[in-house]
Order: C-alpha cells, then structure tokens, then sequence
C-alpha cells in the first residue's frame, strides 16, 4: 500500500550532479578491479557514536572506485535490554527484535520511508545472525531493538558494465550489518558468546579471464562482468560455527566441491571483518579505561 | 595501570581453575569473556571483612544466573561446594561501555562496574513507585534494585495482595495500603511469570 502519511519525493531514479571533469570514459575506469580476489575492501568501524542508545556503532566500507564517495554506510543502534510491553506474552529469554531500513537517499533507486520485502528480508536474516550470539537466558523478559539504518547503500553512481546484481548488493549490506550490529551489542554490554562478523565471497567470470571463474572475497558487483554464485555467512571465529548462511548462484548443483569452497571464502572473509571489530572494541576498552583513570584523578 | 581487555568469546581460562563470575559464560568445560570490559579475578571468602567489601561489587555486576543457581542448589558444607568456593572469580567488568554512560557523572559507583542495567532478582531490595491499584494487586515500576543500581528503563513489578505485610493477610485492603505515586521499598519474592 502507498505510504500516505508522509510527503514522499519523486518515485524513481534520482541522479547526483556529474560535473565537468568526471567524464564517462574515466568512471569505466574505476570498474577495474583494484584489489588482490584474497583481499577484503577498506573497513572503518567506531562504537559508541549515537549518545540516547544503550550501544551503537556506524561502519564504513570503501567503494569500488577510490576517487568516488560510494561505499556502504552503515549506523547501527541498540536499545535494551529493557522491559517489554504489558501486552507481551512470558518469556524467559530476551527478545531480540531486527530492523534493517535503507534510508529513502541510500541507493540510486529511491526508497519508501516504511520498509519493503527486501528491508524485512534482511532484518529476518539480521536476526537469524545475532540470535545464536546473545545469550538469551542472562535477561529474562526483557527485549532488545536492533535498528540498522543503511546511509549509503553499496552502489556506484554511474551505470556499471556488468548487469546490477541485487543479491550480491543485499549479500553485501547483510555482511555489514552482522559486524555492525555486533559492535553495538558488544557497546551496549549485552551478553554474547562470540563477536560474530559478517563476510561475502562470490564466483565471477570476466572476459580477461576468457571465462574462467575464480573467487573473491568481499565482491564487488561493479568490477565485475558476471557473478556466478555469492555467499554470505555469519561466523563465529573461536568457537568455529556458523550462525547464518546465505548462498545464491546458478553453479552446477551437484559440485558440492565449489559449494564448500565458497563458504569457506566467505568465512575467510568473515575472520577478515571479524579482525576490524576485534581491534576496535579493544582499542575502546583501553580508552574508556583511561579516560575513567583520568576523570578520578581530577575526582581527587 | 593497564588491565587487560576482554571482547565477547574471548578464551580466558578453564573452569578447572576458576569460577565464572559476571561477564563470563562456561563452553565445554572452559570460561569464555561474553560482554566486553576488563578482566578481573578475585579470591573468594578468605576473611568476613573481606567478604563483605565483594558482596555488594558483585551484586553490583550483572547478574550470573547460572553460577549463582549452582552455588545456591548445593548445600554449603558439601566438600564439592567448598572447593569450588576455593576457585578464584574470574569476570569481566564493563567499563562504561559507550560515551553516553561516561558523561552520566555516576561512573565507577560499583569499583569499575561500569552503568549497565541489572535486572533485579529473588530475595533483592527494590525501590518501586506505586503506579496502578486493583483490589488483588498493586502495580509498581521499579526504579531501584540493590539500594545503588537506579534503573534506566521501566521495569514493571507487582505486589499481591497476600505480600504486603506478614500477619493478618486476609485483613489487608490494597486501597488501603498504597496510594498512587507512593514509593514502596519492597523484597523480590520471585521473578517468574504472575498473571
């Protein structure tokens, strides 16, 4: 149904301004593949960013293109545990409730304010992530919102050779969202058993390669011609389990071969990703306790 | 000073050779860090004065359902409980988590127990405010568990009719007891599910 509540823009694609020295020929350019295929993109990630949320965090993914701004922007926010409503049934476990929402400026495509099938899709897949992680038990009856707001969706600007791939994309956006949102339950001091982390890897065939697939780590659809196959996990690294798989392709169904090896890509991956987070929270942890060494000294 | 960091799933020793405390969480026979904080061990129990300074720290922590189950369903002279009792405690403390629980001014109240929302559990004191009365019950928000712990959120509770006070229970009228808006200092008699 139309959303009537709210003053909508233009249904549509919305185009940014292309000035003078961002000439075509250069943006074919930028579609190259930049990086080694073992090899994940730049990941920038801070907890602790939205002050009203009980833990939050944003991060940022370099685009394919490194003179552009395109990328993944990714803000999660945590409120909780807290009581549930009076109409909620009994239960002695938390509660864990996704929201993953592309904000309406996110893609080339714009989105609605409320959210679509594909939002919901993967919130449900969000949630499936995080709720082998939580320890449910530690907080009876209490519930936690987990609310990530997609700012910039994993896109570039300009129309790509390649055909737009919408599942590696919402592959892409779900891997940020486990690391993001495992960040800001690490910041909100909830209990987990493990940092889980997203990672992707795709099978794609280009023409340099006279079609001979090979795998990536952290895809790009932009730099390639075709995807043949993607996959996305969320792993928890020391107790080497899985939470959440999510694998798509068109390879022969019987090479149960291939099928393994590209989930053991995307875990790699994962354990990538998984090293940002890790070196973050800690580098939060020896901060706060130096910044609460230092507010009791002026205490004195 | 430089403490040790611990994220969640962080390896920190096995449960041969401690207790789990608050923060931690066991896995196939060994102590896993789950929240993300400082590592701290502390020896239980050696002398009562002592003891006394770590009780309210550790109520102060979240709660630890599952070591604290198994040290209330022994009984406290079996010779199994007594060494485990020996064990030293191994927890994780949040240290004020993000910069929103830093600038609340309170910090440090729990010795580096950082703010962190504890739910309150059987046999605690709470503070309440009196929010709705009915002839069986009285709703209550609880804005205070432990004397210490203020809560964030709004947690609900209630006081039945028969818990009001010790003697003359038939007698009690809820009307008569509470006003709305009264703040009630109360003992959690259970946090299961009442209807």
């Amino acid at each position: 149904m139309a959303d009537r509540r709210r003053i909508n823009g233009p249904v549509g694609v919305t185009s940014p301004p292309v000035y003078a020295n961002h000439t075509p020929g250069k943006a074919q350019k930028d579609t190259v593949q930049q990086r080694p295929d073992n090899t994940l993109r730049q990941i920038f990630l801070k907890t602790g960013i939205t002050p009203s949320a009980s833990g939050s965090a944003y991060l940022e993914v370099t685009g394919p293109s490194t003179n552009g701004p395109s990328g993944l922007k990714l803000n999660c926010t945590v409120h909780g545990p807290r009581s549930l409503a009076k109409s909620t049934p009994f239960t002695p476990y938390t509660t864990l409730t996704t929201h993953v929402k592309y904000a309406p400026f996110a893609t080339r495509q714009r989105r609605g304010y409320l959210r679509d099938s594909s939002e919901k899709d993967l919130g449900v897949h969000l949630e499936t992530a995080l709720r082998g992680v939580i320890i449910a038990d530690r907080w009876p009856k209490s519930g936690v919102d987990i609310i990530v707001t997609v700012l910039e969706g994993d896109q570039p600007r300009e129309v790509f050779k390649g055909t737009p791939d919408e599942g590696i994309d919402a592959m892409n956006v779900l891997s940020g969202c486990i690391t993001v949102a495992s960040a800001a339950i690490a910041d909100a001091g909830i209990d987990c058993v493990d940092m889980v982390a997203g990672g992707v890897a795709a099978l794609v065939a280009s023409e340099e390669d006279k079609g001979e697939p090979r795998f990536v780590l952290d895809p790009a659809p932009s730099e390639h011609d075709k995807i043949l196959a993607g996959c996305c996990v969320a792993y928890l690294p020391s107790r080497d389990e899985i939470t959440n798989l999510w694998y798509k392709g068109q390879t022969s169904g019987n090479d149960t071969l291939l099928y393994t090896q590209l989930v053991e890509k995307a875990v790699q991956a994962s354990r990538g990703a998984n090293k940002v987070l890790v070196d973050t929270l800690k580098e939060g942890v020896t901060e706060a306790g130096k910044q609460s060494k230092g507010s009791m000294e002026v205490d004195r | 000073m430089n403490t040790p960091a611990a994220i969640p799933g962080q390896y920190l020793g096995p449960a041969s050779k401690f207790q789990p405390g608050p923060g931690t969480h066991l896995h196939n026979g060994n102590i896993w860090a789950s929240v993300l904080g400082t590592i701290s061990t502390s020896t239980p129990g050696l002398t009562s004065s002592q003891e006394q300074a770590e009780a309210p720290k550790k109520l102060a922590g979240p709660p630890k359902r599952l070591t604290r189950i198994a040290a209330l369903a022994e009984p406290r002279d079996s010779p199994q409980s007594r060494s485990q009792a020996l064990l030293p405690v191994i927890s994780v403390c949040t240290a004020g988590g993000s910069n929103s629980r830093g600038e609340n001014g309170e910090e440090g109240g729990g010795g580096g127990g950082g703010k962190r929302e504890v739910l309150p559990e059987v046999d605690q004191t709470v503070l309440c405010r009196v929010m709705r009365i009915m002839p069986r019950q009285a709703v209550v928000n609880i804005l205070v568990v432990n004397e210490t712990n203020v809560l964030e959120g709004e947690w609900q509770g209630v006081i039945r009719v028969q818990d009001v006070r010790a003697t003359e229970k038939d007698k009690v009228r809820m009307v008569e007891s509470f006003r709305p808006g009264d703040i009630v200092r109360a003992r959690v008699v259970s946090t299961a599910h009442m209807p």
